[in-house]
């Protein structure tokens, strides 16, 4: 969906903002955040939540003594809180040549069939506002075999904008290389944080995943939300087809669909077996998604899930 | 391979339809933009050479199901002799075929398209001219059976065709078929008819129209196989005679054989050239067709193949042994019983084979026999076996017994003293007994047989008729007179034998220039010179071969090696005269003893005279048998033929008379005219057919021409003409016996090759009718041959069937509707609902594990 004036705020949807602000998207692990916020620092603190209890030592506050601990075993222990921080989380958005395919089966928003990029662009856009609202950073990669622009993390209120803008303005062009692309943004992104990737992965499995482990090994926590055409996943073409690349318009295959169907369905379907035990080795959150569910059913669904296996 | 709807080939245009419609389905292309390229690479790569050999079969089989209906719609049909191989024809239209099928599945690669499409083409071309110049081959050689035609039918009258194939002979077999030829007969057709034996027997001699007259002659009792083998040529050379008179413009010979390969003679080349020589030659090249009936697997069969005698003169005075051949024509080893010798009608041996003989082979018996009386016998060899053709089990020989043979001695330098005379030492080694000449008058039964008589050759002029004797031997004749040397000419060439031994007084002039009226020469070699070696000239036995020197060779027996000669004259027998061969020579290697045969007669001359100034020949042991076999040699071309070849013309000569009979030739050369009885011939299907009596220059010849059928004939003659010398015998009339040979010589049971059959195809286009069917199609102007369309729609069904199959096990390889899509479930999503229904489980659990406080 190409906004006139890449108007990133028409990329918001105020029923999809009212569905998922009840939800919150709240780090697994510990990130380090600049300011208070909702995810676990990995500092120890003193703030609202309870984290834990320590033998009272001579000098600690007396008002942090537990009483009830003291009745129960005639010992004194102080209470250790929490210290919370902020969230920053980094969307990674494949803007290649790939992305631009939509299909006859894709959901429709307003009136038109999405593509898998505007499908991205929207989960993305709404969970930037979530992120914003919650007070956390949201930054923003655009890539496809090189990083297009990236605006880092940041939880200025003027920020979501320019974030919504380039996110408007962006079109999906040129060839994939996803896995030198992931290993140049987990170099680049230093400090821990949540990584949301929205992409169709057309790339080596194995290159994907290695990158992937590239940001676990900087302490991030991914989440990968996996795009693909319900054509990509049904191949349900019935008679002599002549394919364009939609990345590289020299390649043609001309061929009978049904003869490699079954074929190409088992490897589509290896292919995403491989990503979701990949992910699951590195405890990422792999969510697969069919354009042609609706994208804020998607989405909400997930940040649910989420809500309660993370509480 | 031709077509019978040819006009449905056109429906192979129909092999474009699976073509068309796989290109279509290509052409009419969805185009779509796609992302998931590298999915689609992978799984084409798998799969790309599977998908086009998939693709090949699949529309090789369509194309190919429609090839071979719309070939079973053009009937398609083999003719049974065709000019084309089959496997030209159907094989080049399938491969066009596939090649249609391969080309559509490969159609975007323009360069293999073009050579398939070429390919293609080309194959149709093959095929469609193989069609056609098939047709017009066999139209040309079957389409006249629509006019008038001339027929000629030979039957295979050998033994063979006695065998039983499913109870009944194949001779009858033959002439059922025969009927049904004559059935298939048009109005204004001919056919002649022939017995096919060692010589063929015209039945109907010309084609006659009188379809009527045909079954007659089929019907006739006297329709029987002949025995022996079938010569096939001869039978073919009068069949094109027969049809040569016939008036119509086809012509056809059936010939209805066993198969047997007896008498075919396929190796011989030339004589084959000449039969297709006489086809060419004739108005229209017969149609020949060879219908071969079925021979039995296995029978067993003897038969007495030969029977043949140790001399050729034989008289009272000593046994001659009988040699008997019996071979086994048949499949399986068998030994008769025994083997009897008859001499007219009783047996008078009987010996026993000890072994099996087996199969094609042959064993040899020798039985002597003494004839006590002049005359003609027959002699009959029989087996006592029981095979499963009976006809061949005897054979039979007509010997003449001698009461005497006269020899004429013809002294060149008669002496007072005996042995000085030229002729003395052979006189004496022809007649050692006596030294006169003369028979004693009061023994009627001589006990010996050679009569000899001196006579000095200034005599010979005034000698009587020279046709009483049997030989003459001229012993150092100088010359003769013009007068004698005419008669001894005339004597010769009516069958005599003339021995000329020259020595010292010979004039080699007169025997050089001694030539008859009609130019040829006399004397069997030229004088050239005399040669008189000082150590004398040794002779080379190992040269001996003419028959009459073959006893005295035997260097065992024989004291011939140690001959001297002294003196000899050079002869030069002439190498470009096909009459002449030398039978002996010395070891100087000039010939010793040279033959020329001149008209019915036989001459012989020696290099020396039989003398001892030329040679001690005389004084040796050899020297009276080597006489006894020259003279006997020369005497049996004087004798009266009793035994012949099948086809063969009977003629006996009454001029000299017979051994045991009084011949009044005045009255039998006017017997058959005036009223008087003619001579008779008893065939040996026991029929009575008159038989010609001829008055020429004297000689008064009885003959018979129709000697077709092996076997013993009589010639009857009235008893005024012709009585028994005996007295005793009375007036009965006189039947001589002679013999047509043959009947036990068809040879081991081998069928016609093959190639041997397929050689006679491209020499004189025989066609070979395995089915009556073929012979009826032939006759009617069809092409014989069988229709192949079933054939060709059951193998169409196979490939409907196969069609099917192959669809579904593509499709099973395919998957095309068990493949499962993908289905998306978020591993976040499996989790919750894993955590919620665990949760759940625990709610349930913990109210009954709560402790009560």
């Amino acid at each position: 969906m190409k906004t006139l004036d890449h108007n990133g705020m028409s990329l918001l949807d105020a029923d999809v903002l009212a569905r998922i602000h009840r939800l919150e998207l709240v780090a697994r692990g510990v990130v380090e955040g600049f300011v208070s916020g909702r995810h676990r620092s990995p500092y120890r603190g003193f703030s609202v939540e309870f984290a834990e209890h320590r033998e009272y030592t001579p000098g600690d506050d007396i008002r942090d003594l537990d009483w009830r601990v003291y009745g129960k075993t005639d010992r004194y222990f102080v209470k250790q809180y929490m210290e919370e921080t902020n969230l920053r989380c980094t969307l990674l958005l494949d803007a290649s040549g790939s992305m631009r395919y939509t299909g006859e089966a894709a959901a429709q928003y307003r009136g038109r069939r999405l593509s898998k990029f505007e499908y991205a662009r929207l989960m993305a856009a709404n969970l930037a506002h979530l992120l914003i609202y919650q007070q956390d950073a949201v930054g923003l990669v655009t890539l496809d075999r090189r990083i297009r622009r990236y605006w880092p993390a940041s939880s200025r209120s003027g920020y979501l904008k320019t974030i919504l803008d380039e996110m408007a303005a962006t079109e999906p062009a040129d060839e994939t290389a996803l896995a030198p692309v992931f290993h140049e943004i987990a170099e680049r992104i230093r400090r821990r944080g949540l990584v949301i990737v929205f992409s169709d992965l057309f790339d080596d499995a194995a290159a994907i995943l290695g990158a992937l482990h590239h940001f676990r090994f900087r302490k991030h926590e991914i989440i990968v939300f996996h795009i693909m055409a319900e054509e990509e996943l049904t191949f349900p073409f019935d008679r002599w087809t002549l394919f364009r690349d939609m990345e590289n318009s020299e390649r043609r295959l001309e061929l009978d669909p049904q003869a490699i169907r079954a074929t190409y369905l088992d490897h589509v379907r290896a292919f995403l077996r491989e990503i979701e035990k990949g992910c699951g080795r590195m405890k990422i959150d792999y969510v697969p998604v069919s354009t042609k569910r609706p994208f804020d059913d998607a989405l909400v669904s997930y940040l649910a899930h989420r809500r309660f296996l993370v509480k | 391979m031709i077509f019978l709807n040819w006009a449905i080939l056109f429906g192979l245009a129909a092999l474009a339809i699976p073509v068309i419609i796989h290109l279509l389905s290509r052409n009419r292309l969805r185009q779509t933009d796609w992302a998931a390229m590298q999915f689609l690479l992978s799984s084409l790569a798998a799969r790309r050479r599977t998908l086009v050999l998939e693709e090949i079969l699949l529309l090789a089989v369509r194309c190919s199901l429609l090839a071979f209906a719309v070939l079973a719609m053009a009937r398609p049909f083999i003719p049974s002799s065709s000019a084309i191989p089959a496997y030209i024809v159907f094989p080049s239209i399938v491969a066009a075929a596939v090649l249609a099928a391969v080309a559509a599945v490969l159609w975007e690669r323009q360069h293999v398209r073009k050579r398939l499409l070429i390919v293609l083409a080309s194959l149709l071309a093959i095929a469609g001219l193989a069609a056609g110049v098939e047709r017009w081959v066999q139209k040309k050689r079957w389409g006249p059976g629509a006019q008038s035609a001339d027929l000629a039918v030979i039957l295979d009258a050998s033994s063979s065709m006695m065998l039983e194939v499913d109870g009944k002979s194949n001779f009858a077999r033959a002439i059922e078929e025969t009927r049904e030829a004559v059935k298939l007969c048009k109005r204004g057709d001919a056919v002649s008819l022939l017995l096919a034996g060692l010589a063929p027997k015209p039945v109907i001699p010309v084609p006659i129209p009188d379809l009527g007259e045909v079954r007659k002659q089929l019907d006739s009792p006297d329709l029987r196989p002949l025995g022996g083998q079938m010569a096939v040529l001869d039978a073919l050379s009068a069949a094109a005679a027969s049809l040569s008179e016939g008036r119509n413009p086809v012509k056809r010979i059936l010939l209805i054989t066993d198969g047997q390969s007896a008498g075919w003679e396929t190796k011989s080349e030339a004589r084959w050239q000449f039969v297709e020589e006489i086809f060419k030659a004739m108005p229209t090249r017969p149609q020949f067709i060879c219908r071969r009936l079925p021979m039995p697997r296995s029978f067993c069969n003897l038969a007495v193949a030969e029977i043949t005698q140790s001399r050729p003169v034989v008289g009272p005075d000593r046994p001659v042994s009988f040699n008997i051949r019996i071979a086994n024509t048949g499949t399986q080893p068998a030994r008769p019983a025994g083997v009897e010798l008859l001499v007219d009608g009783a047996q008078v041996r009987r010996e026993e084979i000890l072994k099996d003989i087996p199969p094609g082979a042959s064993e040899s018996l020798t039985m002597p026999h003494r004839f006590e009386k002049p005359g003609r016998h027959l002699v009959c060899a029989r087996l006592a076996v029981q095979d499963d053709i009976e006809q061949d089990n005897q054979e039979h020989r007509a010997v003449d017994v001698l009461d005497r043979l006269p020899v004429l001695l013809v002294d060149g330098a008669p002496s007072e003293r005996f042995f000085q005379g030229a002729a003395a030492f052979v006189r004496l080694a022809l007649r050692p007994d006596r030294a006169e000449n003369v028979r004693d008058a009061a023994e009627p039964q001589p006990r010996v047989l050679i009569e000899p008589k001196v006579a000095r050759a200034s005599e010979l002029e005034k000698e009587g008729s020279l046709d009483q004797y049997r030989a003459i031997v001229l012993a150092n004749v100088p010359r003769l007179g013009e007068k004698a040397a005419e008669r001894l000419t005339e004597y010769v060439k009516k069958g005599g034998g003339l021995l000329i031994a020259p020595g010292r007084h010979a004039e080699p002039a007169f025997y050089n220039s001694w030539r008859a009226p009609s130019g040829e020469r006399i004397a069997p070699a030229a004088i050239a010179d005399r040669a008189m070696p000082n150590e004398g000239a040794g002779l080379d036995i190992k040269s001996f071969t003419h028959p009459a020197m073959r006893l005295v060779s035997d260097s065992a027996i024989s004291d011939i090696s140690a001959a001297l000669v002294r003196r000899y004259w050079i002869l030069s027998p002439d190498p470009s005269d096909p009459g002449v061969r030398a039978g002996a020579f010395f070891k100087s290697g000039e010939p010793l003893l040279v033959e020329r045969r001149l008209g019915s007669g036989i001459m012989l001359m020696l290099a020396i005279a039989l003398d001892r100034r030329d040679s001690n020949l005389p004084s040796l042991k050899c020297f009276l048998p080597l006489v006894h076999e020259l003279v006997y040699y020369l005497a049996a071309s004087a004798g009266h033929e009793g035994n012949l070849k099948p086809g063969e013309e009977f003629a006996m000569d009454f001029t000299r008379g017979l051994p045991g009979l009084k011949v009044n030739a005045e009255v039998l050369a006017s017997c058959g005219r005036l009223g008087k009885a003619a001579p008779e011939i008893i065939t040996p299907s026991s029929n009575i057919v008159p038989a010609a009596v001829t008055l020429k220059a004297g000689r008064v010849i009885v003959r018979h021409s129709s000697t077709h059928q092996p076997g013993v004939y009589r010639l009857r003659l009235p008893p005024d003409a012709v009585s028994p010398a005996d007295p005793a015998a009375g007036g009965a009339q006189v039947e001589i016996p002679f013999v047509v040979a043959g009947a036990g010589q068809e040879g081991p049971a081998a069928a016609i090759s093959e190639a041997d059959d397929a050689a006679l195809k491209n020499r004189v286009g025989m066609f070979v009718a395995g089915s009556r069917q073929d012979v009826s199609s032939a006759f009617l102007g069809e092409t014989p041959g069988r229709e192949i369309w079933k054939y060709l729609a059951a193998a169409g069904l196979l490939l409907a069937v196969a069609e099917t199959a192959i669809t579904r096990w593509m499709a099973v390889r395919r998957r095309l509707n068990t493949a499962q899509t993908v289905s998306l479930k978020s591993p976040v999503e499996a989790l919750f609902e894993f955590k919620a229904a665990l949760r759940k489980a625990r709610r349930r659990q913990t109210p009954e594990a709560a402790p009560t406080s």
